[in-house]
């Protein structure tokens, strides 16, 4: 699978819960895939009018495919993302989180340096110490050549989703179970 | 007699209902599986889902259960074990499940509309303005009665004191360390409730001797910050929490009651009048969650209604899940009954209903091997963190309203409603300040019936819409219509008498609450009953006149 496959591929699995949009550009920068998702949660009492809380969560999704992964290509990206977050993230009373998760395409094995950078990167940001939520960055390098996906700690919680091929599903305990009882 | 005995009778005789009086209700609703519910034909993915029963009866019955069902019958014990255990049992059988079914099939043959919504839509402006007074002087009351009820237990078991203020430390360090700095779900649950259980153990080699009032204080600064705070920080991660104490408790206090099959030694009638007043109307009013609470139909009708996915669930849902409440009753109730009277009244006087349930529990607990101090304290803090819980929902509820009164008057007048009328700080202040109030006069034993009867006036209120939109539908009614009389006929009552009672005894502030709610119970009534005849008797002409057509 090249990087425009893996694109057509990201853009049909994101599609289900975000707002996916081609060559979206983010303060003048382009990006050949941009995500959107904003989820509101809330819990009410007996009318759907009578709200005793909400919180909001925002998602963005910046994909950018590269020829080859350089340094400085890598901490270009990185403070760019920083930067986003000030005008991506707007914090209000409602606002929990924000996660803004910057996906690399690249088509050659990234060095070991680039790894451990992507590997060890790491951004949050509170804002009003916490009371208006915070923002968290992810960092993921996809090679969908090779079917490798690198990333950083916050990113290990959606690493399976950019899997190119994604692995089988492992059966659960239950399952297990319920097999064994059946046969 | 023993106290497994009654319980092994009240298990039996529920079940026997369930499966006769509650298929007969089921008969007269006419339940029908291919029926589609709203949960299908309005499903929308957020609000209408169907959902299986089994999940549905945990979420429905997480939400009418709770602290209340605990504190009703232990304070109504006072007039002797009998009469409260048989309004437990025949209010449950013949009026709160029936309450609770008939609500929750109204709501699902009105596209789930909420029984709140179908009045409010029958009664107009002027109605929805007086409920929303009415709910708000109801919510205070809570307020009230659960402040002093857990200032109470602190006070007699300062080691659930402690615990209960490291257990706040706890869910927010469990929250910021999930949330924010990405521990996975299953470490960061088994150290949180290891932490939860060392909060106990600390809580017994330190606890902290406060006075009530000042526990009082102190709980309506928490209420206030709970209530404004984000929900992330603390109410989301102490709700998940919470949710294993909860477990622990029931089952270590089930287990250890059929190990211990305590000996009823309470008193089985004490008597017409006791402290609390006449057995005609104060118990059937200080037993409201546990054996009738109008509570109920607004979650039937609010939530429930909506994701029921077929209509036969509703028997296991609204009348089931109302029996199961009633047996969390009677148990609540043999903690008190196997007590003497005189530890009744010493635990009663020094500490209350919750703590008389811990030390009940506690006991329970020895014969599994935990120590009593350890069980007391243990039970103490769930049942204080439910409380708590109560405590911040009814004030988050409270800001609610008072915001959309003034809201609602802007409208009416088209200038802009003062904002800081609609601050959400004022709101909250003035739900909890006036709860605090009213708390610091440290009644809690007059406060509890007058909060019962507004709970229980909502119930009545609830039966009487039912009982209209059966007659409307040309079906029998007798089995709302008469609980819905009998409703009406203890809550005006027990408004009346509570309001003299406190009166004479000088309690000048609950008696100005007890009249409130009685005037706007009364006008509230009146325009629901003339608007809901109104409309029988214009779809009644409207009938007649096509069939004269």
């Amino acid at each position: 699978m090249d990087g425009s496959e893996y694109l057509t591929l990201l853009e049909k699995r994101l599609g289900h819960l975000f707002r996916v949009q081609r060559d979206y550009s983010v303060l003048e920068e382009l990006f050949h895939l941009y995500a959107q998702c904003e989820i509101q949660n809330e819990r009410y009492f007996g009318s759907k009018n009578v709200k005793l809380w909400r919180a909001d969560n925002y998602e963005y999704t910046l994909v950018r495919c590269y020829e080859e992964m350089t340094q400085n290509n890598l901490l270009e990206l990185t403070d760019f993302l920083k930067q986003a977050v000030d005008s991506l993230v707007k914090p209000h009373e409602e606002h929990m989180t924000s996660i803004i998760s910057g996906v690399i395409v690249i088509d050659k094995e990234p060095t070991p340096n680039i790894i451990r950078i992507v590997e060890r990167f790491s951004y949050q940001k509170a804002f009003k110490m916490g009371l208006q939520g915070w923002c968290d960055i992810r960092l993921i390098l996809v090679v969908p050549p090779l079917n490798q996906v690198y990333c950083n700690r916050k990113a290990k919680e959606v690493k399976p989703f950019y899997h190119p091929v994604k692995s089988p599903k492992k059966k659960s305990l239950i399952r297990k179970i319920r097999e064994v009882l059946k046969s | 007699m023993s106290g497994l005995l009654i319980v092994g009778v009240c298990i039996a005789l529920f079940l026997i209902a369930y499966v006769t009086y509650g298929s007969y209700i089921v008969k007269q609703l006419d339940l029908d599986d291919n029926r589609k519910t709203p949960a299908h034909t309005e499903q929308d993915g957020v609000d209408y889902v169907p959902t299986k029963s089994p999940v549905l009866l945990g979420h429905h019955f997480a939400s009418i259960a709770g602290a209340s069902p605990i504190v009703g019958p232990i304070t109504a014990a006072v007039f002797g074990w009998i009469p409260a255990l048989i309004w437990i049992v025949l209010g449950n059988i013949f009026i709160g499940a029936v309450h609770d079914i008939t609500a929750l099939v109204a709501s699902v043959r009105h596209k789930g509309k909420s029984i709140g919504m179908i009045i409010q839509d029958s009664i107009g402006v002027s109605g929805k303005k007086l409920f929303n007074l009415f709910a708000w002087l109801t919510l205070v009351l809570i307020v009230a009665a659960f402040l002093i009820i857990t200032a109470n237990t602190f006070v007699a078991e300062p080691a659930a004191g402690t615990a209960s203020l490291l257990f706040i430390i706890v869910a927010v360090l469990y929250g910021f360390f999930v949330y924010r700095r990405n521990v996975p779900t299953l470490p960061a649950t088994i150290i949180g409730i290891v932490a939860l259980f060392a909060c106990i153990a600390v809580g017994l080699a330190f606890p902290i001797s406060l006075s009530q009032s000042t526990w009082v204080l102190l709980m309506m600064v928490y209420i206030v910050i709970a209530s404004i705070a984000p929900v992330w920080i603390l109410l989301q991660p102490r709700d998940y929490l919470n949710s294993f104490l909860l477990y622990s408790l029931m089952i270590g206090a089930v287990v250890g009651l059929v190990l211990t099959n305590p000996t009823i030694q309470f008193s089985g009638f004490s008597g017409f009048k006791t402290d609390l007043g006449y057995l005609f109307p104060v118990l059937f009013v200080t037993i409201a969650c546990g054996a009738v609470s109008g509570f109920h139909s607004l979650v039937a009708s609010g939530t429930t209604s909506k994701q029921l996915n077929k209509e036969s669930d509703a028997k296991l849902l609204g009348y089931g899940a109302m029996l199961i409440e009633g047996l969390l009753a009677v148990i609540a109730l043999i903690t008190a009954a196997m007590l003497i009277p005189a530890d009744y009244s010493n635990l009663m006087k020094n500490g209350g209903p919750v703590a008389l349930f811990s030390a009940g529990v506690g006991q329970f607990m020895t014969t599994l091997g935990i120590p009593l101090a350890i069980g007391k304290s243990f039970s103490a803090l769930v049942v204080s963190a439910f409380a708590l819980t109560t405590l911040d929902t009814a004030t988050r509820l409270g800001r609610f309203i008072f915001a959309e009164y003034f809201d609602q008057e802007a409208k009416e007048t088209g200038k802009a409603a003062p904002s800081v009328l609609t601050n959400k700080w004022v709101g909250t202040v003035a739900t909890a300040g006036a709860g605090g109030l009213l708390a610091l006069s440290g009644q809690w034993a007059a406060i509890w019936p007058i909060f019962g009867s507004a709970n229980q006036l909502l119930g009545a209120i609830a039966l009487l819409a039912v009982s209209v939109w059966l007659a409307k539908m040309g079906k029998s009614n007798w089995y709302t219509k008469y609980p819905m009389y009998f409703m009406f006929a203890v809550t005006f009552t027990a408004l009346v008498t509570l309001v003299w009672g406190n009166l004479t005894k000088g309690n000048y502030l609950i008696s100005i609450f007890g009249v409130a709610l009685l005037i706007l119970s009364v006008l509230l009534g009146s325009l629901a009953n003339k608007s809901l005849k109104n409309i029988a008797v214009g779809r009644n002409s409207g009938k007649s006149q096509k069939t004269t057509a």
